[in-house]
């Protein structure tokens, strides 16, 4: 009697069997995908790995989806390391991924070609976004790893520079799986804390894989969020990384960056010294300009003889004095003229005058001009006066004017 | 950002006290306000030195203690130089 399989048995039996083959845990798959979908909400990936005769279910979970630094496409080839096991509801066989790897080009270099891509067309990288960097900072913000090479580099340096120059360091793992959220962080914490002028953000020299964190989308968005200035200072020269294309600066080491962020002390001190001699330099140019104007404007016009108004006037007054003095003479000699015409009329009615033709007068006895014979007696003296002498007569007889 | 809450930044100090020198340098600029101009520039220079020579350095970390809050602690790594 053959045994007879319930289906769950029989999938049971096979699953127990694949679960207990050591070639089929924690093996390579080789293959191409298709059917790529990251089912939302759960974050879960499902595809499927074929080649030319073949097809393989396969499942990535969330929690190492996160982890792959690259986003599959259909008909990409990739290499896929996990396990193989039934999917004992539907029967499939199925990979559980693990890791997945784009074969050929590196998986960090296709991971970075794409971040790079998307970020640039957000425009991240766009030059209008950068910002300057303070020339005169008081205080450089730091985010590196406390124990690394590049903050004793940076430190050095700085100090060198500037002995007094304030820092801030805000730790953060450069590299791990933590060390893209901590430089994200500690990037955010400095904005936070707002009191430094400049950030540098870095790590020293290393592979590309120990380089990571800075070409990864946290870090990145991080600096693109900072309202504080960024300059990046991943590894060695020629490792640019996502963090330096979006950084407002790149230096090309930690101690570059210390060297773009602070100004050298003794420089500052004969910038300020240069700046305050040409202040007292152009005051005395002002000044001597000044002195100038005054000394042409001396020469020329009322200034030259500030005395010129009152001559003027002096001289106005001599001139109207002079014609009053003319007027005055004019209008006495006008009188003269009138005095003497009136006198030679006055002298024409003068009885006196009439004497000269032939007149005489007559005074009576008590010595008044006699005017009428009734104011005399006959016997009486007269005085007659003539032009030249008097006559003294008797009255002989009268008679009046009417008989 | 904020030095000394009384003093202007070096940074700004830098950038009046430039501004002055290049107004007093391009034109004439009456009596009364080249003294004034002047006056403000040698106070800038001086306020300029003082925060160079006295500034207090500051060697600290930064980091953040489970409430979320800012946390500043005295730096004591290795000393540079």
């Amino acid at each position: 009697m053959p045994k007879i399989w319930t289906v769950a048995e029989l999938t049971s039996e096979i699953s127990r069997t694949f679960n207990e083959n050591p070639d089929f845990i924690n093996c390579w798959v080789s293959g191409e995908i298709s059917n790529y979908k990251n089912h939302r909400p759960s974050g879960h990936w499902y595809f499927t790995l074929k080649d030319e005769s073949s097809s393989l279910k396969a499942v990535m979970f969330r929690s190492r989806a996160e982890r792959v630094r690259f986003i599959p496409q259909d008909g990409m080839k990739v290499l896929v390391r996990g396990s193989i096991r039934i999917y004992e509801r539907d029967g499939n066989i199925q990979i559980y991924a693990d890791e997945i790897q784009p074969s050929g080009v590196g998986a960090l270099y296709l991971a970075f070609e794409q971040l790079k891509q998307r970020l640039a067309e957000e425009g991240l990288f766009e030059a209008e976004r950068k910002k300057p960097i303070p020339k005169h900072p008081s205080k450089i913000g730091i985010v590196t790893s406390p124990t690394g090479a590049a903050i004793k580099d940076i430190l050095k340096v700085m100090h060198r520079r500037n002995p007094r120059i304030s820092w801030i360091l805000a730790p953060a793992a450069v590299q791990g799986e933590q060390a893209p959220r901590e430089v994200a962080q500690a990037i955010a914490r400095l904005n936070r804390y707002d009191k430094v002028d400049v950030i540098i953000v870095g790590r020293g020299g290393g592979s590309i894989e120990e380089l990571w964190a800075f070409n990864t989308e946290d870090v990145a968005r991080a600096i693109a969020a900072s309202g504080i200035p960024v300059i990046s200072a991943v590894g060695h020269e020629t490792d640019v990384t996502i963090a330096d294309l979006v950084a407002d600066l790149r230096a090309p080491t930690p101690s570059a960056a210390a060297e773009l962020a602070v100004p050298v002390l003794l420089e500052l001190k004969s910038n300020l010294e240069e700046l305050e001699a040409r202040l007292r330099l152009t005051m005395l140019a002002q000044l001597q300009r000044k002195r100038q104007k005054v000394k042409s404007l001396s020469t020329i016009g009322p200034l030259s003889n500030p005395f010129w108004r009152i001559a003027q006037n002096r001289q106005r007054l001599d001139a109207l004095s002079d014609r009053l003095e003319q007027g005055m003479t004019r209008f006495v000699s006008d009188k003269n003229g009138i005095l003497k015409l009136l006198a030679t009329k006055l002298d024409l009615l003068s009885p006196l005058a009439i004497l000269g033709r032939g007149y005489s007068l007559t005074y009576g006895p008590k010595g008044s001009v006699l005017k009428d014979s009734a104011d005399v007696n006959v016997g009486q003296q007269v005085q007659v006066r003539l032009n030249e002498g008097t006559l003294t007569c008797a009255v002989l007889a009268k008679a009046s004017s009417s008989e | 950002m904020k030095a000394e809450a009384s003093n202007l930044p070096f940074e700004e100090g830098i950038d009046q006290l430039e501004r002055i020198v290049r107004e007093l340098e391009q034109k004439e600029v009456p009596l009364e306000q080249a003294l004034s101009l002047f006056q403000q520039g040698i106070k800038l220079v001086q306020d300029c030195n003082q925060l160079l020579d006295h500034a207090e350095k500051q060697m600290e970390i930064l980091l953040e203690n489970p409430n979320g809050e800012l946390e500043i602690r005295p730096a004591d790594l290795p000393v540079e130089g």
